[in-house]
């Protein structure tokens, strides 16, 4: 049972990692790739981290894991969205279907 | 195969597709956008290459760069900002 | 180290395309963001190598501290690149040279893991692995002799191990030996590996440590010098200290 468990985990943080990346540079503007980057990459980043914490064998790299999902699952939606604000501060309107803009 | 492989070329591609929207991206805010999600993958890729052949000492340097890709992207993102709003 | 290829592979081809759009880029932002990425990527592939202690500075100074700095430096410069007038000739010839000259050296270099390469086989390389030899087997043969490493200096080559040092002997003691990650079979072979650093490099390194630290310090106090000098704020058009505020 918990061998299964990186089998399932690990490609499929993988495949949404890819995913986020496909969608990072197809979607059409700034602000539309915020979202594979914010919230595509948070759950890839889960999922692989906790996909691996089966195969740890020693405590001191369980913890060491436990730090880094829990400091990646805080950072990246936070800089994701100092991102968007500094850009949004800056003036960058979104990209819409009709040339006119309103935010 | 081992899972863990599998994961890190899904992931590595990701990377060097990321990198091409570094590469092309029109504005500032892309490029940002683009290293900060870089960083994010190769942090996942050091936890995964650490598993790959049960290295001990990778996460270390996972955790480092987790936290040195949040100061770094922060500390670009107030220079931008500086820059401009100063002009 | 099978499954690590494809891997080192796609890394390399990464880092190559990043140096190049980093050298083609015109905006310095976008040059400072790719050097970045590139020091990431570099220390990846440094720990695929196993260089753990090379991957940590790189991410420490490559990715975090050179950035920052490189982002004041653009602050005082400016961001955009001055057009260039092509190729400069003199420079190009010179970076080809020394490029020539460098892969030209790498035709003499041992080959990986050779046991004849010139570390194994002078003299100072010779005494440290009979002094390390001496630690993996610390019961294999007695010598009583513990002074014997300085009498018989070249002597210990050949047989390094009939003269190993005798493990008690207070002054083989190296520092840095707690973090030793002895492979429990090997240790059930060789005996213990006790208080010792089971690698070589890392034995030299500890034996040096002194003067290793000594001078690293002088290095970074000096560059942290240089800095301060450098990056001190002495541009006050007012305008721009208002626009900081």
């Amino acid at each position: 049972m918990i061998d299964t468990i990186p089998w399932i985990l690990l490609p499929l943080g993988g495949f949404i990692a890819l995913t986020a990346a496909i969608g990072v540079l197809r979607f059409p503007d700034f602000y539309s790739r915020l979202h594979p980057a914010g919230t595509g990459d948070t759950l890839a980043q889960l999922l692989v981290l906790l996909g691996l914490l089966p195969l740890v064998t020693a405590w001191e790299d369980g913890a060491k894991l436990v730090m880094v999902t829990v400091l990646l699952f805080v950072t990246t939606p936070t800089a994701t969205h100092a991102i968007s604000q500094a850009a949004h501060l800056e003036g960058l309107r979104p990209w819409t279907r009709k040339e006119e803009s309103d935010g | 195969m081992n899972p863990v492989l599998i994961a890190s070329v899904l992931v590595l591609i990701g990377l060097a597709l990321v990198l091409i929207r570094t590469l092309r991206g029109p504005g500032v805010f892309d490029r940002i956008l683009g290293v900060n999600m870089i960083g994010t993958k190769a942090v996942i890729l050091l936890c995964l290459l650490g598993f790959l052949e049960d290295r001990g000492g990778f996460l270390d340097i996972a955790l480092l760069y987790a936290l040195i890709n949040f100061v770094g992207t922060i500390a670009i993102l107030k220079f931008v900002e500086f820059r401009r709003l100063g002009a | 180290m099978d499954s690590v290829f494809p891997v080192d592979l796609l890394l390399l081809a990464l880092v190559v395309v990043i140096g190049v759009a980093t050298i083609r880029a015109r905006d310095l932002l976008a040059s400072t963001l790719l050097l970045g990425v590139y020091s990431l990527l570099m220390a990846l592939v440094w720990t695929n190598m196993f260089a753990m202690d090379v991957a940590f500075t790189e991410a420490a100074v490559g990715a975090g501290i050179s950035t920052v700095l490189l982002l004041g430096t653009l602050i005082v410069v400016g961001r955009e690149e001055r057009p260039s007038r092509g190729p400069h000739g003199a420079a190009l010839l010179v970076t080809i040279l020394t490029g020539a000259a460098l892969l030209y050296g790498t035709t003499d270099m041992p080959a990986f893991g050779d046991p004849n390469a010139p570390v194994h086989t002078d003299a100072v390389g010779r005494k440290y692995i009979a002094q390390e030899v001496g630690k993996v087997h610390p019961v294999a043969h007695h010598h009583d002799d513990t002074h014997h490493d300085e009498a018989h200096h070249d002597g210990a080559d050949h047989s390094a191990d009939d003269h190993e040092p005798d493990t008690s002997a207070p002054a083989e003691h190296h520092g840095g030996s707690s973090e030793i990650h002895g492979d429990p079979a090997q240790d059930a072979h060789h005996g213990d590996y006790g208080t010792h650093v089971p690698n070589l490099v890392t034995a030299v390194l500890a034996a040096y440590r002194g003067y290793d630290t000594m001078f690293e310090t002088a290095v970074i106090f000096t560059a942290g010098v240089c800095l301060i000098v450098l990056l001190r704020d002495r541009r006050s058009p007012p305008k721009e200290t208002e626009a900081a505020a």
